[in-house]
């Protein structure tokens, strides 16, 4: 195994590696940075220009630009509040706050340097779990979905905000809007209206862009500010450093968020939106500075960031071992390993090892150099925020309406989105939280097609699997844990009087 | 804005009725989901509408905010904007003018649209020097013809007009 993981390095030690990865890694911040670019679309647009090339080569371009995306897209959730991808969504809520103190650059390193120490735990496990991937794999199925995912929907109280039934009722509409589209299992269309851009859903860009960043801009232009609300003091060195620090710092937060990115990972069609929001919502729950999440915490930035890329780790242990792509990206590189002459499956994990280690030694290194060049452009990128609104409010704008354009290529997603802008509006001045209903979007899909399947395959009781049992127990940990917190709370508020 | 949570949770009342009547009407398996959220978001967008309706009953359920959510108010930024009269004119008028941004990528397409409205923004609504409210446009519309149509020839909206 020694020898395969060393001939795997070798693999990567020439010059065109090197720089096809750069590549891949500029690609993937531009895709990332822009809402509604997503990874998906970089992968597509740099698999033609595989077509010829080595294993190794390949997989550098196309994992650096998969790797790359991630970061992309936590540098437009912090500087307009508008995540370039789904997987940053959570990144937004203490990410922008932070820019508006200012501390812009601040927000941006830590948000690479969670990054890279993500992307090297979800590194460590994919090579741990080399020799016993297949057999781990074959223990997991629907039920362990649906229960992760249903773990998922209990942070809708978590991330709610004052009160419980205005959460509850902002977590049952984005629930009900996935809803909308073609019923997973009979196919029936629902609630489409006979719409047949609705058929596939309704897409989570429009829904972003029109919650979170466009009533940004409104209050932004009403107030006439720049997005940093007060002066910078000391320089953005300072602040990169003193991100750097601040990671590594809350080492427990982001070691306890990486195993969940990976977790989440292995499990196919659960996807980074969830390893985000799952991080967010663990880390707003066990978190020493969970009083200041959604104002700048630190551990809020951190969280869904080292999540998503220590994702990626996990992702691939399916792709790999099984041909089970972990998610639509990883189902384009499982495209991309096959054209270069990769067969996904046992093969990789016997003759084909050295490939499979080669593509691991790629996750690492494009993490460390996708960080490397985010700290390099932190400052010049941080600066944005000290523009006046008048200047950059147009700009926001229109990358939110391309953004939302660009998501499937409908012009209706940009009435989706201005719709979802006023209702936001309107949800953001009348104290309702916009976060649960993010999660009820992503989610509720999953849980539908995946307790469907569970009941079909495994009947009533499919919960009494031992995996299962575990997830259970974690769900009623979950939801019992508010109630005997404000419990506690309220015998030591009664107990001090 | 007391009114605007009347209408809201009014409105969202409404809009869940009118969601379960249409579920209803689905067949068992299509209809299982939609029912199982639709029927307990009757009952909340319900509650919630009689809460703000009635402010007897607001202090009444104060309660079911947990500590917990409490400790975590305002989150997301969702903390509530204050009550300006004149706060409020101008955000709407911001959805005015994004309704502009839309009106011109829809007519002229996105690549001259888009540019264009950051020049009529620049030029009224900030009242900016001709180097930025021509300079900022020109650069919009060369990066994305440079990214979208060149380099990753991904297709933008068109425009009515050219159609």
């Amino acid at each position: 195994m020694i020898e395969a993981a060393l001939d795997g390095m070798a693999m990567l030690l020439s010059v065109k590696s090197i720089v096809l990865m750069l590549v891949g890694i500029v690609v993937g911040l531009v895709f990332g940075a822009l809402p509604g670019l997503s990874g998906q679309t970089a992968l597509a647009v740099l698999l033609p220009f595989t077509l010829g090339m080595d294993p190794a080569a390949a997989m550098s371009l196309l994992l650096g630009a998969h790797v790359a995306v991630e970061f992309g897209g936590s540098v437009s959730a912090i500087l307009i509040n508008t995540p370039g991808t789904g997987q940053a969504i959570a990144t937004c809520w203490d990410g922008y706050p932070m820019a508006q103190r200012g501390e812009a650059a601040r927000a941006l390193s830590i948000a690479a340097t969670s990054s890279a120490v993500g992307g090297l735990v979800g590194f460590a496990v994919l090579v741990a779990c080399i020799p016993i991937m297949k057999r781990t794999l074959m223990a997991i199925a629907s039920p362990e979905y649906f229960l992760a995912a249903f773990v998922g929907l209990t942070f809708i109280v978590v991330l709610g905000g004052g009160s419980l039934i205005k959460a509850l009722i902002s977590g049952g509409l984005g629930l009900m809007l996935a809803f909308v589209g073609l019923d997973p299992i009979t196919s029936v269309p629902r609630f489409t209206f006979g719409q047949l851009s609705l058929w596939d859903g309704i897409s989570l860009v429009p829904i972003v862009v029109g919650l979170f960043a466009l009533p940004e801009v409104a209050a932004l232009l009403a107030k006439g500010e720049s997005i940093a609300r007060i002066e910078l003091h000391g320089s953005q060195r300072g602040l990169i450093w003193q991100g750097i620090k601040d990671t590594f710092s809350h080492w427990w937060v982001l070691l306890q968020c990486s195993a969940l990115g990976v977790f989440i990972g292995i499990l196919p069609g659960l996807g980074g939106t969830v390893a985000n929001l799952a991080a967010y919502g663990l880390a707003a729950r066990t978190s020493p500075e969970r009083d200041t999440f959604g104002q700048g915490a630190i551990d809020g930035i951190l969280a869904p960031e080292s999540a998503n890329n220590s994702k990626e780790g996990g992702d691939l242990i399916p792709t790999i071992a099984l041909g089970i792509p972990g998610g639509a990206g990883m189902a384009i590189l499982l495209g991309a390993f096959v054209m270069v002459g990769l067969t996904p499956g046992p093969e990789m994990l016997t003759t084909g090892l050295s490939h499979t280690f080669a593509i691991a030694w790629i996750l690492a290194i494009a993490n460390l150099l996708t960080t490397a060049i985010g700290l390099l452009c932190c400052a010049p990128i941080a600066r944005l925020c000290f523009l006046p609104v008048q200047i950059l409010a147009p700009a926001i704008m229109a990358v939110c309406l391309v953004g939302a354009y660009l998501d499937g290529g409908q012009i209706e997603n940009v009435f989706l989105a201005v719709g979802f802008g006023l209702f936001g509006y309107l949800m953001r001045r009348t104290g309702y939280p916009r976060a649960p209903m993010i999660i009820g979007v992503v989610l509720g899909r999953i849980v539908e097609r995946y307790l469907h399947m569970a009941l079909k395959l495994y009947g009533r009781l499919f919960f009494l699997r031992p995996i299962s049992l575990c997830l259970l127990a974690v769900v009623i940990v979950t939801m019992a844990a508010p109630a005997l917190y404000a419990r506690t709370m309220r015998a030591n508020a009664g107990a001090g009087r | 804005m007391r009114w605007g949570r009347h209408v809201l949770s009014g409105a969202l009342f409404l809009a869940t009725a009118a969601y379960v009547w249409l579920a209803v009407g689905y067949k068992p398996t299509p209809r299982l989901f939609p029912l199982a959220v639709g029927i307990p978001m009757l009952v909340l967008t319900a509650l919630q509408t009689a809460i703000e309706c009635v402010p007897r009953l607001s202090t009444k359920y104060a309660a079911l905010g947990t500590v917990d959510a409490e400790r975590l108010a305002g989150k997301a930024n969702d903390r509530v904007a204050e009550d300006d009269p004149r706060q409020t004119r101008k955000e709407l008028a911001a959805f005015l003018w994004l309704g502009l941004a839309v009106g011109a990528s829809m007519l002229l397409g996105m690549l001259w649209g888009i540019p264009l409205f950051i020049f009529i923004f620049l030029k009224l609504r900030s009242a900016t020097r001709w180097t930025i409210a021509v300079g900022l446009p020109l650069g919009t519309l060369g990066v994305m013809y440079l990214l979208f149509v060149r380099v990753f020839q991904i297709p933008l909206y068109a425009g009515l007009l050219w159609e």
